[in-house]
């Protein structure tokens, strides 16, 4: 087991600083940093201070150790649009993020889960087919459309809810059902598959013959079997629910790390973006360790592997 | 005993027969498919007015069927330019840039994945730790960051959708490719001599083509939506070019006047992923049954 998770958090590693590197190479190549650090206003001496201050005037290989230093140390540089720490403008806006995420997952994993169980005990019957047409159509809608169409009707035609931006409880219904879509349709077509398989085994054959009732089967014996790949899947949502993030923040003017990305973008706040790729993939492959981590607490056979 | 086999034999063509009937559902996907295709190429000849014409005192108008004049028939936009005409570029735009994104990434992938398979060894390696790269990250802040680096320009968004699915390529393919390498004909024709191109376009990409297809239409409308994502965002396709996602990125400024602005163009987009969807659905069971879930 150990042997295994070690593996992938080697892998992990290489990942991240592959992306580092990636960054550092690329905005090399894009042309002269200075450009993307400072405003297009800047003046020479402030251009001069900088390429001193970043040491460009040394040679490439001692500018990378010098960036992978600041990449440990945890100094990303400021942002010229806020001109403070990027740090500091990321964590100020990582509560909203986390909550929007948080609540948005919590929403898949009970109408997924849910979702695909009802589904699976009724296998082909019309609530079966009912709720699988509901996650196709889950997974085609992109989630820019789903949240404009809620804000026409519950916003504009109704005015049940505010249209955006970040308040008490209401404001957050519509950006976590649009931002929980596609991973609840995700997860209630795993559960779902993963269900049927395991029903077919002999050991809920067997429970059934010792007596269990219904509820004890489903939930003691096949829902736990059937988990595995939806557990795996969840890792996965991480990276989702980071890119789903930046336009449901948008669409929604929510106040999160994902609006602080685009507008990165739009301005060329590069510091900004710099800090959020290597966060976001770090965070990434965090998840996706984690999740085999667990994956072999919860699957002994993996262990072996 | 003939009348058996007979029996049997017409029992199977009718199975074949029934198995090749197209589904109603899916028939009419084609055919929306191809109109939607067909409108965008034929934009330029059928759209009513200049994409650029702007007048101010038609701004905002509603479309014919709820209650505006016949002269614009979805309406005009914030600028009074004509809706229907944009919807038909923006049409045309994401769809032109969807199809050279599939072939991009299609070609890169498959290319990458039969070297990779074929040749093995530290290429191999390299690939693979690519796709596992590609695989692990929000691919919309890689292609935030190039955008970021290189600016907003209709070349670099085609660069940025093409790069966006070939990563699901090679390594399907790859996968196969492995299969098929160790299969005993394709071991005999190595035996007798055959040479490793030969082997790879004559035996390992006509077993391939099938999960190529269907991951090509999968990735078509992934790459659809990244367009118009990244276009609503701002970051992609920009004016005087539209596309469906700058329309409804636009719309939405507008929707308190005007609601059809944003709502068209979002139906288009959903009509898009969904027919392609369904289509691929549909292709994965007739072409790789493999896959099914």
């Amino acid at each position: 087991m150990h042997h295994f998770v070690v593996k992938r958090l080697l892998r992990g590693i290489a990942t991240v600083w592959f992306v580092l590197t990636a960054v550092f190479v690329a905005s090399r190549v894009a042309g002269d940093p200075v450009t993307f650090l400072l405003p297009d206003n800047a003046t020479p001496d402030q251009r001069a201070e900088l390429r001193q201050r970043l040491g460009l005037d040394r040679s490439v290989v001692e500018q990378y150790a010098l960036y992978l230093r600041g990449v440990v140390t945890g100094d990303f540089g400021d942002s010229f649009r806020e001109r403070r720490p990027v740090t500091q403008a990321f964590v100020e806006r990582l509560p909203a993020t986390l909550q929007l995420a948080a609540a948005s997952l919590a929403l898949a994993v009970v109408l997924g889960v849910g979702a695909g169980i009802l589904a699976a005990l009724n296998r082909n019957g019309p609530l079966d087919r009912f709720i699988m047409s509901l996650t196709f159509i889950g997974q085609a809608l992109p989630n820019f459309v789903l949240g404009i169409a809620m804000i026409l009707v519950f916003s504009l035609l109704l005015r049940w809810l505010p249209s955006g931006g970040y308040g008490d409880w209401r404001s957050f219904i519509m950006p976590v059902i649009t931002l929980g879509t596609s991973s609840a349709s995700s997860i209630a077509r795993l559960t779902r598959s993963g269900m049927l398989d395991v029903l077919k085994q002999d050991y809920v054959r067997t429970a059934r013959a010792k007596g269990l009732v219904g509820a004890a089967i489903v939930l003691r014996h096949a829902l736990r079997n059937a988990a595995l790949p939806v557990v795996t899947l969840l890792g996965m949502q991480a990276g989702v629910l980071i890119a789903g993030s930046v336009i449901v923040e948008t669409v929604f003017a929510w106040p999160g790390v994902g609006r602080l990305i685009v507008t990165a973008v739009t301005f060329g706040d590069f510091p900004v973006l710099q800090f959020a790729i290597v966060i976001v993939s770090a965070s990434v492959v965090l998840a996706n360790s984690l999740t085999d981590a667990l994956y072999s607490v919860l699957d002994p056979r993996v262990r072996v592997a | 005993m003939t009348a058996r086999r007979a029996r049997r034999e017409a029992g199977e063509t009718a199975k074949r027969v029934r198995r090749r009937r197209v589904p109603p559902l899916i028939v009419a996907c084609w055919v929306v498919l191809g109109l939607l295709v067909a409108l965008a190429i034929l934009a330029p000849v059928i759209a009513p007015y200049d994409l650029r014409t702007q007048s101010l005192l038609q701004r905002l108008k509603p479309p014919a069927f709820l209650g505006g004049s016949t002269d614009h028939f979805l309406g005009t936009d914030q600028l009074g330019r004509d809706m229907l005409t944009r919807v038909l570029y923006g049409l045309r735009t994401t769809l032109g840039i969807a199809a050279i994104g599939t072939v991009i990434g299609m070609t890169l992938g498959v290319t990458l994945g039969v070297l990779s398979g074929m040749f093995g060894g530290w290429l191999d390696d390299a690939v693979m730790f690519l796709v596992d790269v590609q695989m692990s990250l929000p691919f919309v802040l890689v292609a935030l960051t190039v955008i970021a680096m290189l600016d907003t320009s209709l070349l670099v968004l085609v660069l940025v959708v093409g790069i966006a699915g070939w990563e699901i390529h090679a390594r399907v393919v790859r996968g196969q490719v492995l299969a098929v390498k160790g299969l005993p004909f394709v071991e005999a024709t190595q035996a007798l001599g055959a040479r490793l191109q030969r082997v790879a376009l004559r035996h390992v990409l006509p077993n391939v083509i099938s999960p190529i297809i269907v991951l090509t239409t999968v990735n078509f409308s992934y790459v659809v939506l990244l367009e118009s994502a990244l276009s609503f965002l701002g970051l992609g396709v920009q004016p005087p070019n539209t596309s469906l996602g700058a329309l409804l990125g636009a719309g939405r400024d507008y929707m308190m006047s005007n609601w059809t602005l944003p709502a068209i163009p979002g139906l288009v987009i959903v009509t898009i992923t969904m027919v392609v969807s369904l289509i691929g659905d549909w292709l994965r069971d007739v072409l790789d049954p493999r896959q099914r879930d």
